[in-house]
């Protein structure tokens, strides 16, 4: 039979139509799927025995317990504590992605001295010299409170200068109360376990604010009513069984507008200096307060009758990460504490209790507004993971020209970009770290978070650089300082004093200290995770006075109550005010997968975004998207504009995503305030 | 003839009268603070890399998201919520019937619908079935700071782009809880997913909806709990709680103009 040019075309179409019918195509698009699977670039994890390490969070200052999952040697995952006794099995969603910092893209393994790579005993010998020259010695250390500050505080003791430590936003309030009492009293605490209402002002104390686990057990018990005067729709504010929508910088007015209710209705605590208070409150009546705070009388008032009502009731200032209330507001909040009887009372704001004394002749602990402008020549920052996040340009002000700047990080961010030099110190989970009381808490806490990883051979501790220093400048007593022998002697000292107990992670199981053979001992448990709670103290008699017993102190409080920060009508400068959470506090670092929550979601505002309500938008211009220009007296910052009418009009919410962020909030003084005037323009 | 295997104590046949379970969940709005726990842990426990600069809401993989809801009344009287989206785990799931590679199975062991990335081509025809948008597909490959891909979870591999992916359950947990009970010799397990475990106010309950003991059954059948699109008939195994009217109505969202909204980036 003859093969015609026919038949091949036939028997070519004809494969071409059965084709599909048959598996060949899918068997060639499975093979090519599975071998694509296989692409040498992606990664294959290696399988081996999975363990887990009891540790504790030291991103923040919370401390909370959480175990690390390994895999072999590698940190694989973190899972939260149970029934821990700090953090209550709850973790932030930062935790979780903590075991990754150690790769993050901005990690400085190496020291750096004026962009070039540097030894640490070159650096420390710089540092040196600059103090034999006679400049003014100061060391910032952004979390206050560890055995090793102590080492921080004695090295600014042997160099005459200062030690700095920012005040913690859970501490302000707190700050605030003791400057009305004795200054014998004791450190205080909020004892919110026991309290059954608490009453935040902008603090969000359901969104990472103190322990985070403890507010939000309270929180889910429905034991206690959360109210919230703020003037953001942030996430405290969702989640508050009432919201005060409060204007921008009104919150001091308010204070004295729900401590002028307490008075008039005869609710009020009796306190030393009530006639005194009395006489500050007649010049706030209740129609200004309501002008000032955008709120209805009616509305102060019934606020005010249920937080009497709802004893113990407790006020909390303290900001959002960056944006402070100030002193004169704080004031003012704790006034309203002392009305509702919160001071030494359960569930309202108790005595912590004595710890480990300081040596006497410690440098004292000091706040940088303290510090003179332009005094300080020679500045070493401990730029912990999270800090507390105070502006650059608050920072610099208290700087001399020419200053040296050292910072101490495993990261090139936050104050890292400020610095001649960078000491590259280990990461998360590669060196012995602290996690002392967490601001605000109620009763001391002391935990350790052991290495978990090794550390880059480059990097060196904080302790042993500033030891560096002080084999360099002469300072024989701190030559041979080390973290472990500084947190030796914090353990023995809490040995001594036989108090508490001491809970394991692992076994959740709970040993009282005097129980404990050693301080030898003691050590060991803290070094393997275990977390040390104080004794719930007898709370001593605390009789706070009112503020405002002079005419002077009665002016100041006023001023700062009762002025309102909104720009006039017809004014085209609109209010910022920070729309900061850990995720994006400038200080500390992002943890890599952190833009889950705000860049691949909805859920978080992304860093370096304004939000802005449409009408104020509309008003000035505005389209969603457009790069603009925020400018305050202090700086000027670039942001993109996103459009929300959860926002108040006339206001801009800036989330905060580089230090010079901060700066729009910055004062001249050395401080930075919550809501500041601003110009919108092209950036 | 039929050949007969004797039976031998020692290696037990394990695929033989498994215990059939369907696991589900139970997620309290109420008890849920947004706060993204859930988000990260999952994020690590399946190996997500970090996102890239120009990748976006869009075209994140985000295994488990949260969105921010509210009930439309004007600002300040809003009531907001928050509402944590992982795969339906639908018994009957639009996504697998419409996949043309097989890549998408109902697991009827575990109730679970497993993807795999390994047949998958890249269609996307699961994502325009997906009624939840529950499915995510990986428009680039996942990179990882130098050194970063040491901490990757070994029981899940990383998937490569062109590959759609979603919530499996923690697939990798579940299989770690199996060989653990077959080592033991029963088949009388439970696992915990990762955003279970995560989560700080243990808003999530998961567990065995076939156990009529089970708290996520008793939980489920509480008047109080719906699912969403319960009218599409795709029979979820996510169930949602809430003692709030307003929140009960998210379920069904097209069924009138007053229903809440999910927040956008420029709501």
């Amino acid at each position: 039979m003859a093969i015609t040019r026919r038949d091949l075309l036939l028997f070519g179409g004809g494969s071409v139509v059965a084709l599909p019918f048959t598996p060949i195509p899918y068997k060639l698009l499975d093979d090519v799927s599975i071998w694509t699977q296989n692409f040498p670039w992606l990664p294959v994890p290696k399988p081996g025995e999975i363990t887990q390490v009891a540790t504790t969070c030291t991103l923040c200052a919370a401390g909370c317990g959480l175990k690390v999952r390994r895999v072999d040697t590698r940190p694989i995952g973190i899972a939260p504590a149970a029934d821990h006794p700090v953090s209550h099995g709850a973790l932030c969603p930062l935790a979780f992605g903590a075991h990754q910092l150690a790769w993050h893209p901005r990690r400085i393994r190496t020291c750096r001295l004026n962009g070039a790579e540097a030894e640490p005993s070159v650096i420390a010998a710089k540092v040196a010299a600059a103090i034999s020259t006679g400049a003014k010695f100061a060391i910032l250390d952004e979390r206050p409170g560890r055995a090793v500050s102590s080492l921080y505080r004695q090295a600014a003791t042997l160099a005459g200068g200062l030690y700095l430590a920012p005040e913690a936003a859970e501490e302000a309030t707190l700050a605030a109360i003791r400057r009305l009492l004795p200054a014998t009293a004791p450190a205080l605490g909020f004892d919110i376990t026991n309290a059954r209402t608490v009453l935040s002002f902008g603090a969000p104390v359901l969104d990472g604010w103190g322990v985070p686990g403890e507010m939000l057990t309270r929180w889910k018990s429905g034991e206690a009513t959360f109210i919230h005067a703020g003037s953001r729709y942030s996430h405290t504010a969702r989640l508050a069984h009432r919201w005060l929508p409060v204007l921008p910088g009104s919150e001091g007015a308010l204070a004295l507008g729900l401590a002028r209710v307490l008075v008039d209705e005869g609710l009020a605590a009796q306190a030393a200096g009530l006639d005194h208070f009395k006489t500050l409150l007649d010049e706030m009546p209740m129609n200004r307060v309501a002008e000032i705070t955008g709120l209805k009388p009616g509305e102060i008032a019934s606020v005010a009758r249920e937080l009497h009502a709802g004893g113990p009731a407790v006020a909390i200032g303290g900001g959002e990460l960056a944006g402070p209330l100030g002193e004169e507001v704080e004031t003012a909040i704790a006034a309203l504490n002392v009305l509702l009887g919160a001071v030494g009372r359960e569930g309202g704001i108790v005595a912590r209790g004595p710890l480990a004394a300081d040596t006497p002749d410690l440098a004292p602990v000091t706040t940088l507004n303290q510090a003179a402008a332009g005094s300080i020549g020679v500045l070493l920052i401990e730029a912990a993971t999270a800090g507390a996040a105070q502006p650059w340009k608050a920072i610099a002000s208290r700087l001399a020209p020419e200053a040296l700047v050292v910072v101490m990080s495993p990261y090139q961010t936050g104050y890292a970009a400020f610095a001649q030099a960078q000491v590259a110190t280990p990461a998360f989970l590669e060196a012995l770290e602290e996690a002392p009381t967490a601001p605000g808490a109620a009763r001391h806490s002391y935990a350790l978070a052991p290495t978990v990883l090794d550390a880059p051979e480059t990097a060196i501790a904080p302790a042993a650089f500033l030891a560096l220093v002080a084999g360099e400048a002469g300072w024989t007593s701190l030559a041979e300082a080390s973290t472990e022998t500084a947190i030796k002697a914090r353990a023995a000292a809490i040995h001594a004093a036989k108090r508490g107990s001491v809970f394991a992670i692992e076994d959740a199981s709970e040993t009282p200290v005097s129980g404990i053979e050693s301080a030898d001992a003691l050590y060991d448990k803290l070094a393997a995770g275990a977390v040390w709670v104080d004794a719930a103290p007898a709370t001593p008699p605390l009789k706070p006075a009112l503020p405002g017993a002079t005419g002077d102190d009665r002016q100041r409080l006023l001023a700062a109550a009762a002025t309102p920060v909104a720009p006039a009508a017809g004014d085209f400068a609109v209010v910022a005010i920070p729309a900061a959470w850990t995720g994006n506090a400038p200080a500390g670092t992002r943890v890599p997968l952190a833009g889950k929550l705000d860049q691949e979601s909805h859920l978080r505002a992304l860093p370096g975004e304004a939000m802005i309500h449409p009408a104020t938008a509309r008003r000035l211009n505005i389209k969603a998207g457009a790069r603009l220009l925020v400018e305050s007296e202090q700086a000027k910052c670039p942001v993109t504009v996103r459009l929300s009418d959860a926002v108040m009009q006339g206001v801009v919410e800036v989330s905060p995503g580089a230090t010079d962020t901060l700066d729009l909030f910055a004062t001249a003084h050395g401080s930075a305030l919550r809501a500041v005037r601003v110009r919108l323009g092209r950036a | 003839m039929t050949a007969t295997t004797p039976a031998n104590p020692a290696n037990p046949p394990v695929q033989q009268n498994r215990k059939t379970r369907r696991f589900g969940m139970v997620i309290n709005l109420d008890a849920c603070t947004g706060c993204g726990a859930c988000m990260m842990s999952c994020a690590v426990e399946n190996n997500c890399a970090p996102a890239k600069d120009k990748i976006t809401d869009r075209t994140g993989i985000t295994l488990m998201r949260v969105f921010p809801v509210n009930d439309r009344q004007p600002m300040p009287a809003r009531r907001s919520g928050f509402v944590p989206m992982p795969c339906m785990q639908c018994e009957h799931p639009p996504c697998e019937s419409v996949c043309p590679q097989q890549a998408v199975e109902l697991d009827k062991l575990s109730g679970i619908v497993d993807q795999m990335p390994q047949r998958c081509f890249g269609c996307r025809y699961c994502i325009a079935a997906c009624p939840y948008h529950a499915r995510y597909f990986n428009w680039s490959d996942p990179e990882w700071p130098a050194g970063m891909e040491q901490t990757l979870n070994p029981a899940v591999a990383p998937r490569m782009r062109g590959v759609v992916e979603k919530c499996d359950f923690c697939h990798g947990r579940l299989h770690l809880a199996e060989d653990q009970a077959a080592l033991e010799g029963n088949d009388d397990y439970t696992y915990t997913p990762a955003c279970v475990e995560a989560c700080p106010t243990q808003a999530i309950v998961f567990g065995d909806l076939n156990d009529e003991e089970s708290e996520v059954t008793r939980l489920a059948k509480d008047p109080n709990s719906f699912r969403f699109l319960a009218k599409l008939g795709t029979e979820p195994k996510v169930y949602y709680h809430s003692e709030h009217e307003w929140r009960r109505n998210l379920a069904e969202r097209t069924a009138n103009g007053s229903t809440p909204a999910a927040e956008g980036r420029n709501s």
